[in-house]
C-alpha cells in the first residue's frame, strides 16, 4: 500500500511541478486547458508505467486522478471565488475597513454580472449582439445536462 | 505478472471495497432524503457523510481485529480507504452540486434560459440585468455574512474589517496566484 500512495505521489508532484513552469514559462491565460492537459498525460504516464512494470493499480490511478482533480478545483475556487475577491478588496482597502455601501459600489451588476457574461460569451456559451443575449447550442447541450442532475439530486433551484 | 492481485490481505480488502459500499450507502441517503434540496445542503450532505464515516472506520477496525490483522501496516491502508471516502464526495459529489447549485455562471444560464419564451430568441440585456440585480445583491449580502462566519472580516456599525486570520488566508492566495503566474478573474 505505501508502495501505491507514494506512486500516486510521485506522479502528482511531478505534474505540479510541470503546470507550474507552464504557467509562468507560457503565460497563455488557458489556465483550464492547460490544467486538463498536464493531468492528462501524467496520467497517461502513470498508466504506461504501471503497464512497463506488470501491474494494474487502480488505487494509484484513482489517487492521481482525483488529487488532480481538486488540485484544479481549488484553484477555480482561488480564482473565482467572491468571498475571497472582496476579501482582497478588503485587505487593499486603507485601514483594512470598507463599508457595505463600498462593498455594494465594488461587486455591483457592472462588476458582478457583466463581467461573467462576457466570460461566458468569450468561452461560447452565450451571444451578446446588440444589447441582446442569446444561448448557443453548447449552453443548451450544458443546462439539460444541469437541469437533469438536478432532478436526480432534488435540487429545485440555486441556494 | 501480479495483474488486479495487488491487494493482498482480506483487511485491505475489506477497507478499499468498504469505502466504495459506504459511499454508495451515502449516495443512497443523498438521493432517498432529497438531502442536496434547501437551503443548507452543504451542511446536511457533511453531516451525513461524517456519519456514515464513523460505523465504516469502526468496522474496518473490527473486522482487521478479529483477523488479528491490527498492525502499523494497516494506518496507509485506512488512510488509503478513508481518500477514497472522502473525495468521491468532496471532489465529485460536492462539486456537482456546488455546480448546479450555487455556481453563479450556471444560474445566470438558466436565468436567460427561463426568460427567453419570447417570439425573438434570448433576452434583452436590460431586461435580464434589471432581474438579476436583486438576486446579486442577495449573493453579495451572502458572501459578506460568510466572511464574518469564516473569521475573515468582522461587522461593526455597517463597516466590515479585516481580521488577521482574514488577512493571513488573503496572503496566502496571493502568494500562490503569483507562485503560479494567475491573476484573478
Amino acid at each position: 500500500m505505501p508502495d501505491t500512495i507514494i506512486f500516486a505521489f510521485k506522479f502528482f508532484a511531478t505534474a505540479v511541478v510541470t503546470h507550474i513552469l507552464v504557467c509562468r514559462l507560457a503565460p497563455s491565460g488557458k489556465f483550464m486547458f492547460n490544467g486538463l492537459l498536464v493531468g492528462f498525460f501524467s496520467l497517461a504516464l502513470a498508466c504506461a508505467w504501471e503497464f512497463k512494470i506488470g501491474r494494474a493499480d487502480f488505487l494509484a490511478l484513482y489517487m492521481l486522478l482525483t488529487a488532480w482533480l481538486a488540485y484544479l478545483m481549488f484553484f477555480i475556487n482561488l480564482l473565482n471565488s467572491v468571498t475571497l475577491k472582496m476579501l482582497e478588496r478588503l485587505a487593499e482597502a486603507p485601514g483594512g475597513n470598507l463599508s457595505g455601501e463600498e462593498f455594494n459600489n465594488i461587486f455591483n451588476e457592472e462588476s458582478g454580472i457583466k463581467a461573467r457574461l462576457a466570460d461566458m460569451d468569450k468561452n461560447g456559451f452565450i451571444k451578446i449582439e446588440v444589447e441582446h443575449i442569446t444561448l448557443t447550442n453548447k449552453a443548451g447541450q450544458f443546462l439539460k445536462m444541469i437541469f437533469l442532475a438536478r432532478k436526480i439530486l432534488s435540487v429545485n433551484r440555486a441556494g | 505478472m501480479d495483474f488486479f492481485d495487488i491487494y493482498r490481505t482480506p483487511s485491505e480488502n475489506f477497507i478499499l471495497y468498504g469505502a466504495l459500499i459506504s459511499f454508495c450507502l451515502f449516495v443512497i441517503c443523498v438521493l432517498s432524503a432529497k438531502l442536496a434540496s434547501g437551503k443548507n445542503c452543504y451542511t446536511k450532505l457533511n453531516r451525513a457523510h461524517m456519519l456514515i464515516f464513523v460505523p465504516y472506520i469502526s468496522a474496518c477496525l473490527f473486522f482487521a481485529f478479529s483477523l488479528g490483522e491490527i498492525n502499523l501496516s494497516l494506518l496507509p491502508v485506512l488512510a488509503a480507504g478513508s481518500f477514497i471516502y472522502f473525495t468521491l464526495h468532496y471532489v465529485y459529489l460536492f462539486a456537482i452540486v456546488g455546480l448546479i447549485k450555487k455556481s453563479i455562471s450556471v444560474n445566470l444560464l438558466a436565468d436567460i434560459a427561463g426568460l427567453d419564451r419570447g417570439e425573438k430568441p434570448g433576452v434583452a440585456l436590460s431586461t435580464f440585468l434589471a432581474c438579476e440585480k436583486e438576486k446579486l445583491a442577495v449573493i453579495r449580502l451572502d458572501r459578506l455574512n460568510q466572511m464574518e462566519i469564516l473569521n475573515m472580516a468582522e461587522k461593526k456599525d455597517d463597516i466590515y474589517t479585516i481580521t488577521p486570520r482574514g488577512r493571513l488566508i488573503d496572503r496566502f492566495g496571493g502568494i500562490i496566484l503569483k507562485t503560479w503566474n494567475l491573476r484573478r478573474l
